[in-house]
């Protein structure tokens, strides 16, 4: 493996008195394919957002990209969660989708027209481009996540942050989306918080289950540590047999039968 | 109708209608942003504290503009650092600020010599004594915030609607969002001037409210607030002056009206189409 793009080390972060993350470990390297679980409240999100700078650690260290998260957010696509944020305001899709494009060349931030090509390119390939002019609250949680999906797309990064993408979207738009994550992951990296590993075991190279600690698995499959620790959602384990929770990576299947 | 026209004729109501359009200028750009980031309290708390500017003015005998421009923005850098620390104080704060400032006017007014200013006019607005100096000053303000709005209105816009992605993107937020309570500041000291600290509110989100229910876009909507502004403040004027009214209160009622006509109409509508 090249030099890893996040390298974290012994990380702790607690909020409100509450310890969240403790004793966290954690290198992810060039073009990986990460997926993050674990029970709700675990700490996926917190990571997520050290990792970009927007919490600082209590104790112990982030480097992304060999610097400061602070200065290496704006090289981070991030989808955040929660696509209802201010779901009233009156915003174009393409004005969110420009945002993507803000502070791209430093100074002023106003896009010109290479920025809107740019953002009307990204929209095009999340089949949201129709919805350009439409506002935020005209759009259903599916389409608004796809939206955001471009917005984080529209900022050329090295590294794809997603966190639940697919919590609103149906079974069609997951495997659309995990297809276009998978063609994403040749050119970058991607980190996914998801809760649904059945639909990625295919697409992803490596697991972390946090639940204050990390359990990293540099396979995608979950080992038995990661059931007990991080109570494993049912979706996880409803495929048969307890514990032997994923299929095995389609490329290999023959040399890897995981046992229960 | 001649009865207009010969009123045109009277410096102070010409005056009175050009101060009129430039506070609804700035209420539908500044108000917009007031109301999509919730600022409406914020910005009564600033509002409120230029009392306390208008009191020292007439204390040290300085000119309104400099005695309440100081206050009122020294009050929002203040609301600024506590809102951004402590977010979930911050209305408790506001309404200790507002209190103070307002206490803060009447003893300066107490202190001074010479009981002599007509108060009510701060109060309650006083668009028609509105002086071409006074004009000079209000354009000059009006032309600064614009200025600003329109610089920074991919920074302003981000901010409102995800501020944590603005700040991923480098969009300096924690100096973008006391710039931005700097401008509600600037303009509700020449707003005061038109409709008084009181009634300055109504006007600053009467006009954004019914503008964001039929906007695509935070332009679009400021377009619709500066229009529906215009469109109270000389309405208002008209009212007052036909039924010899109080001008402030006039705008005032004019944009309830428009308030609860769209409220109604919104809600007919929207029956009609269910």
């Amino acid at each position: 493996m090249n030099e890893p793009v996040v390298r974290i080390r012994d990380l702790w972060f607690s909020y409100g008195g509450h310890p969240v993350l403790r004793e966290v470990n954690l290198d992810i390297g060039h073009k990986e394919f990460l997926a993050i679980i674990g029970p709700n409240g675990g700490g996926k999100t917190t990571l997520l957002k050290l990792m970009l700078g927007l919490f600082k650690p209590e104790k112990g260290a982030i480097r992304i990209f060999g610097k400061d998260p602070g200065e290496a957010a704006h090289r981070i696509g991030y989808v955040p969660q929660n696509v209802h944020v201010n779901k009233t305001f009156p915003i174009s899709i393409m004005d969110v989708v420009l945002m993507g494009r803000l502070r791209s060349k430093g100074g002023r931030s106003h896009p010109g027209k290479t920025d809107r090509i740019e953002a009307g390119r990204f929209m095009e390939q999340l089949g949201v481009w129709e919805l350009h002019n439409r506002r935020v609250r005209d759009l259903s949680a599916g389409q608004l996540q796809r939206v955001f999906i471009a917005r984080a797309l529209a900022t050329e990064p090295e590294m794809l942050f997603l966190d639940e993408p697919a919590a609103s979207v149906d079974a069609q738009g997951q495997t659309e989306l995990y297809d276009l994550l998978k063609k994403l992951n040749e050119q970058m990296t991607i980190v996914i918080v998801t809760h649904d590993l059945i639909f990625l075991s295919s697409h992803i190279q490596s697991i972390a289950c946090v639940n204050e600690r990390l359990y990293y698995h540099d396979e995608p499959e979950i080992t038995p540590e990661m059931v007990e620790v991080c109570q494993c959602p049912v979706d996880l384990i409803a495929h048969g047999l307890p514990h032997r929770v994923l299929r095995p990576h389609k490329d290999d299947a023959d040399d890897r039968s995981a046992s229960a | 109708m001649m009865r207009m026209i010969e009123a045109l004729q009277l410096e102070f109501l010409r005056n009175a209608i050009f101060a009129g359009l430039l506070a609804s200028l700035l209420c539908g750009v500044i108000g917009t942003f007031v109301v999509v980031n919730r600022l409406v309290f914020l910005s009564g708390g600033i509002a409120h504290s230029a009392y306390g500017g208008i009191g020292l003015a007439l204390f040290l005998g300085v000119p309104y503009l400099i005695g309440t421009m100081g206050f009122t923005l020294g009050a929002a850098l203040i609301l600024a650092v506590i809102t951004m620390k402590a977010k979930h104080r911050s209305d408790t704060i506001i309404g200790v600020i507002w209190a103070v400032g307002m206490a803060l006017g009447i003893i300066f007014i107490d202190l001074t010599p010479g009981y002599n200013v007509d108060l009510m006019s701060y109060l309650f607005g006083s668009i028609l004594t509105v002086s071409r100096s006074d004009l000079y000053q209000m354009s000059v303000i009006s032309a600064v915030v614009l200025f600003a709005v329109n610089y920074f209105y991919y920074d302003l816009l981000a901010m409102s609607y995800d501020e944590e992605f603005a700040n991923l993107r480098g969009v300096p937020v924690g100096l973008l969002y006391p710039l931005l309570l700097c401008l509600v500041a600037l303009s509700i000291v020449l707003i005061i001037r038109v409709v008084g600290l009181i009634l300055v509110m109504a006007l600053f989100t009467i006009p954004p409210f019914i503008a964001e229910k039929y906007s695509g876009s935070l332009r679009t909507m400021m377009l619709i607030s500066v229009l529906l502004g215009a469109l109270f403040s000389l309405s208002g004027l008209y009212f007052s002056y036909v039924f010899n009214l109080t001008s402030g209160a006039s705008i005032i009622m004019v944009a309830a009206a428009g308030f609860f006509i769209s409220t109604a109409v919104d809600h007919l509508f929207r029956k009609r189409i269910n």
